[in-house]
Formats: structure tokens, sequence, C-alpha cells
């Protein structure tokens, strides 16, 4: 029953006309970021986080969360029809969406995709609602060393299941972790690595350093290219699947929505992670591997049914533990920190308008994304006509205009473009950006707890072991740096054997 | 032919043996030189762990990563080394270049010019010299833009934008 009045308290709110609307911009910007390569959530939540902060807080929280779970429905477009993801969860897609694209089932892909991302995202909203509760309450039990233990377990997982080399994972995550600490010490207030910056007095700024990572990164590299843009316009028509359709999509939408949501808890990854899992998931299960990659129905459900449900699930361990599971939730964390509430087991009991609003506003979103998709894809369609010459100088003066419009300081548009050039090389030098953003969020959580739990045990090290959940995570930890280790060590001895034979 | 994971052209293996080399050595520098400023904080004791303990730890640690991972890419270079050479990529691409000057000199000039002057010079260049649009379009566009970009933000969300000395 508590549930049942916590839904109606969080619908009173969402279906205010204000609210509406702005659950509306958010998921039409998303739509429409999603569409466009070259922008993500991340650095469009990153934009638009100076023009939340004028907003109430559930507001704000409803605007930002529309922003990234619309861009999942949009993503997809780009992927059947041009062959170019919207962004990244959306790269999978492109595989089998754009052969039936090419087979003159556009429509069809288009209108899968849109449902099953509607029932993934919905159904993920559902196991947020039941499970945020309860993890918030369980967390309450959290002290320092329990912390340490779980952003450490957070760093193991995340770089076990990163893709790539995990050498470099871990030194773009050491890397992070150093540009956190950078600024005024937590605890005592003495400077670090500020060399007498005022801007960097307060740390390194995140709204300038995703905007630089993920979007002038993301420019850079597309203006490198000349991508040929074959769009598949006349065939898009019956978007409505039929029986056969849906008799082959059901299961991957099924498998997806379990996949995604769990994936989407795991910290790095998780949207796109899921709809990489959910593609392998389906290809391996099926009787016919032969035809993923030939045009496959059930390599487009799966997918863009786990990309959603991840989006939805991400949520969980930022507003229950405080800790942002990727990119796009530690700016909607940094939202949250702007209106003065702290993310963590603590919000659910002190600010549940926010907290339930933006879990309804979720059921909403993506009733409006179907509405929305489905009729406007010819919209849609018509904006990826437009050369990229003309868009990224659009992308580069929001960028612009959303980092120096967070301080009015000019400093933090030079901060913005470094890390663009950083981001740019990282994408060269193929490191992952992800890693980098995680550990620099986590690190003051990590660092504070890790001090004072020395401090509590006067410098014992048994303090992370004590407590079972602490010892849990850590047992964790150890195992996935154990599997991490392992496979370098024997690849490097078998190199150097190689060599001396 | 395009990497669509990560939207850039693909890369040889030795160009990339040769970029992990050069980035390993980056991390090793930057590595040693938090392990040397974090010495001059006050790095405490286990109990009482002062402000240079986590810095120090971060230091040494990726000092120490990056050094297996010179070595690593050492190694598979000498195992190698008879790979051709000519299959590396040109690292910074003109355009790419061109645009960051190009957004460096918005993030120098806007607090003297104000953000409606140089935002409508940085997009008529960006959209000319980068984007290779005719004049008119350049332009046009430029002006269009950076006039809805102004109603936007300026006018009608009231983002704190610098006026400049027209006071626009």
């Amino acid at each position: 029953m508590d549930i049942l009045h916590n839904i109606v308290y969080g619908f009173s709110i969402v279906l205010q006309p204000a609210s509406l609307l702005v659950c509306f911009l958010g998921v039409l910007i998303g739509t429409l970021i999603g569409v466009l390569p070259g922008i993500g959530p991340s650095a469009t939540v990153a934009i638009l986080l100076p023009v939340s902060i004028g907003m109430s807080a559930a507001d704000a929280m409803i605007l930002l969360a529309g922003i990234y779970y619309g861009s999942m429905y949009g993503g997809s477009t780009t992927s059947i029809l041009v062959n170019i993801p919207g962004e990244s969860a959306s790269v999978v897609t492109c595989i089998d969406g754009y052969q039936m694209a090419r087979q003159g089932r556009a429509g069809v892909a288009l209108g899968i995709s849109a449902f099953g991302s509607f029932i993934g995202g919905t159904i993920g909203v559902l196991g947020l609602m039941l499970l945020a509760p309860p993890l918030s309450e369980f967390a309450l039990q959290f002290g320092p060393p329990e912390y340490f233990a779980m952003i450490l377990c957070g760093f193991s997982i995340l770089i076990y299941i990163g893709s790539g080399s995990k050498l470099k994972a871990l030194l773009i995550a050491f890397l992070g972790i150093f540009l956190a600490e950078i600024g005024n010490d937590l605890v005592t207030g003495e400077q670090r690595f500020t060399f007498g910056n005022l801007t960097l007095m307060d740390g390194v700024p995140l709204v300038p350093m995703v905007m630089g990572l993920f979007g002038i990164a993301e420019v850079l590299v597309n203006l490198e290219e000349t991508f040929e843009r074959i769009i598949f316009t006349s065939r898009v028509k019956n978007l409505l699947p039929n029986l056969a359709d849906w008799r082959a999509s059901l299961g991957p939408i099924g498998r997806g929505t379990i996949l995604g949501f769990f994936l989407g808890l795991l910290p790095g990854g998780s949207a796109t992670l899921a709809s990489f899992a959910s593609y392998a998931v389906e290809k391996r299960i099926t009787k016919h591997p032969e035809r993923f990659g030939k045009g496959a129905i059930e390599g487009v459900a799966g997918p863009e049914t786990a990309n959603n449900a991840a989006t939805s699930s991400a949520f969980i361990p930022m507003l229950t533990l405080g800790i942002p599971a990727n990119p796009v939730m530690a700016l909607v964390m940094a939202a949250l920190l702007c209106h003065g509430l702290q993310p963590g087991p603590l919000l659910l009991t002190k600010s549940p308008d926010v907290f339930w609003a933006v879990i309804t506003s979720m059921y909403v979103g993506n009733v409006m994304l179907v509405i929305l998709n489905l009729p406007l894809i010819a919209i849609w369609v018509k904006l990826l006509k437009v050369p990229y010459a003309v868009l990224f100088p659009l992308i580069l003066l929001l960028c612009l205009i959303g980092s120096y419009s967070t301080s009015s300081n000019y400093q933090e548009i030079m901060i913005m473009i470094i890390f663009g050039v950083i981001g740019y090389l990282m994408r060269k030098f193929e490191y992952e950006p992800v890693p980098l953003v995680f550990a620099f969020i986590l690190t003051p959580l990590l660092e504070r707890a890790f001090r004072q739990s020395l401090a509590m045990s006067n410098g014992g090290f048994m303090i992370f072991l004590r407590p079972p959940i602490a010892l849990v995570f850590m047992i964790t930890a150890f195992i996935l740096i154990a599997l991490l280790v392992y496979p370098l060590i024997k690849k490097g001895m078998s190199k150097t054997d190689g060599l001396h034979g | 032919m395009i990497d669509v994971v990560r939207g850039g052209p693909e890369i040889g293996e030795q160009a990339m043996r040769r970029y992990d080399l050069i980035s390993s050595l980056v991390f090793l520098v930057c590595g040693v030189f938090i392990t040397v400023i974090s010495l001059r904080i006050r790095v405490g004791t286990v109990g009482d762990p002062g402000p240079g303990l986590f810095p120090l730890i971060t230091g040494i640690l990726m000092g120490i990563i990056s050094a297996g991972m010179f070595i690593k890419s050492l190694l598979q270079s000498a195992s190698a080394r008879q790979e051709s050479l000519s299959e590396d990529k040109r690292l910074w691409h003109n355009k790419c270049v061109a645009t960051v000057v190009i957004m460096l000199l918005y993030a120098i000039t806007i607090d003297w010019l104000g953000f409606l002057t140089v935002a409508l010079f940085i997009l008529f260049i960006l959209y000319k010299a980068v984007g290779n649009l005719s004049l008119k379009v350049s332009l046009g566009g430029a002006i269009l833009t950076a006039a809805i970009a102004y109603l936007l933000f300026k006018v009608w969300l009231n983002v704190q934008l610098p006026v400049g000395p027209l006071g626009i």
C-alpha cells in the first residue's frame, strides 16, 4: 500500500501542467540528440545542467532523466536508417537494423525498436520502484568501511567488464582519481595540485570536463570522417510489426529487459554494455545464428529493449547509494547537489517528492516517447539529411555556452577545450573515457571513507574486512582483480619466454 | 573504414604499439610527478592520514602500472619489428587543429567582445573554413544560429552570458 500511495503522490507532481511540459521537453530533446550523431546524452545533460538549476528540484530531475532515456529511443533511428549510431548504446542496432532497412523493413525495425524500448523502459521503472526503497533502507547500515569496500568493488567491476585493454582502463581510472584530488582537501582544506590557480581550488569542474571528453572530443573525431549517409527514407512505412515479428521478438524483449536491468546497476557501460550483451545472448541461443547480421529482428528487439531497461535501473545506485553508474548519472547527481539534495539512502525520506516524481515521470515519459517516436520518424529522417558541416558548429556552440554558463568563468571553457583534446587523444590511443569520469566522481567519497576508516581503527587495515557487508565487497573486488591480473601476468611471461626462446 | 564503436579511423597494429609506448611514458611521467608533489603535501600516518596520502598512493600505483604497460609495449614492439610502419595514421587532422584554435579564440575574447559578436565570428569561421560551406551559406548560417542561440539562452532561459561593447 505504501508503494501505491507513493506512486499516486509521484503522479500528483508529474501530472501538473508545468512538470508535464518539462517531461515532454526532456524526452523530445533526448530523442533529438539520440537521433543526431555527434552529441550524446552526457554532453546534453551537461549543457542543460545550468538551465535546470532555475527549476524546482523535481522538474530538473524530470528534465534530465527524460533526456537520458529519450536518447535511447532516438539512437536507434540513425542506426537503422543510416548505419551510424546516434549514441553508443545503439551501435549494435546498426548490425541488423540497417540490414532490415536495406531489405525494405526499416518501418518494422523502427517499430519494434520503439515498442521494445517502451516495454524495457517501463518494466525497468517498475524494478526501480520496487528495488530502490529497500535498498535505501539497507544502505543506511553502511559506514565508511562499507562505502570504501563498495566503491573499490565498483572500480573492479568497471575495469573487469570494460571493453579494450584492462591496463589502459586502470591507468585512465588513476588519472580520474588524480584529477579528483586537485583542489582543497576535503578534510583539512589544504590545497593540492592547484599551483595557486583560483579556478582549481574548488577542484576540476565536472561539467566542462564531461562536455570536453564526450561533446568536443566526439566532434573532433567526427570531423576527420566523411560519413556516407545513405538514408532509406522512401521505405519507412508499416511501422507496426506483424504477428510473426512479434513472435520472434517477444523472447528477446523479455530477456533484454532482465539483462538490461541488472547490467544497468553495474558501474560503467550500463546501456551500451546491456545492448551488446543482449545481442550476444540472442545470437548464442538462437537456432539460426546465421540470420544475425543479415536483418534478424531479434538483433534489434533485444538490444533496444536492454538499453532502455538499463537506463531505468542506472538510477538505482545513484538515488539509493549516492553512487552514479555512468557519466550521465554523475551529472544528474551533480544537479541534485546543486539543488541542495544529497543523493543516497536519506534522499527517499528527506525528499520523497523528488524521488517519486522522477520515478513516475519515467512512466509518463515512456508513453510520450512511444507516441512521439512513431509518428515523428519522418521528421527525424529529415533531420538526418542535415549535413554534419552544418551541425557541428551548433554542437560546439552549445558546449561553449554550457561550459561558460555554470560559473561565468572563461577558464572553464579552457578546461573544456583541454579535456576535449584529451578525449580526442584518448580515442586515438584507444583509452575509454568512462573509467576516468567514474573515478573522478567517486574518488572524494572513496578517499573520505578510506581516511575515516583508518582514523576509526587507528591505522588498522582489518577494518575493511571485519564488517560482513564490507567483507563481501572486498572478496568480490579481490576475485575480480585476480581475474584481471592473472591473464596479464601469464601473457607477459609467455611473451618473455618467446623472446628468449 | 570507420570503426563504429570509436567513430575514428582504424589504426594499424604497429602504430598502436607506438601509441601505447608514448601514452605509457606520459602516464609514467605523470605518476612520478604526482608522487613527488604529494610528498610535499602532509602525508600523515596510517592512523592519522594526511591530505598527501591518497595522492601518494595514486602516483605510485600509476607509475607502477604505466611502467608495466611500457615494458609490455616494448616487448610487443620487439617481437613485431619486422612489420610495416607505413600503416601509421596522422594523429592530428588539420580540421581538428583549426577547430581547437577557434574555440580557444572564443574563450579568450568572449569577456571582451560579448557572446553575440564572438559567437557570430566563430560560427562563420567554422562553417566557412572547417565545414567548407559557401560564403553565403556560412554567413547566413552564422547569423541565424547566433541569433537563435542568443534568443534561446540569453533572452528566454536567462543564462548568464557576457555582454559586449554594443550592449548585446
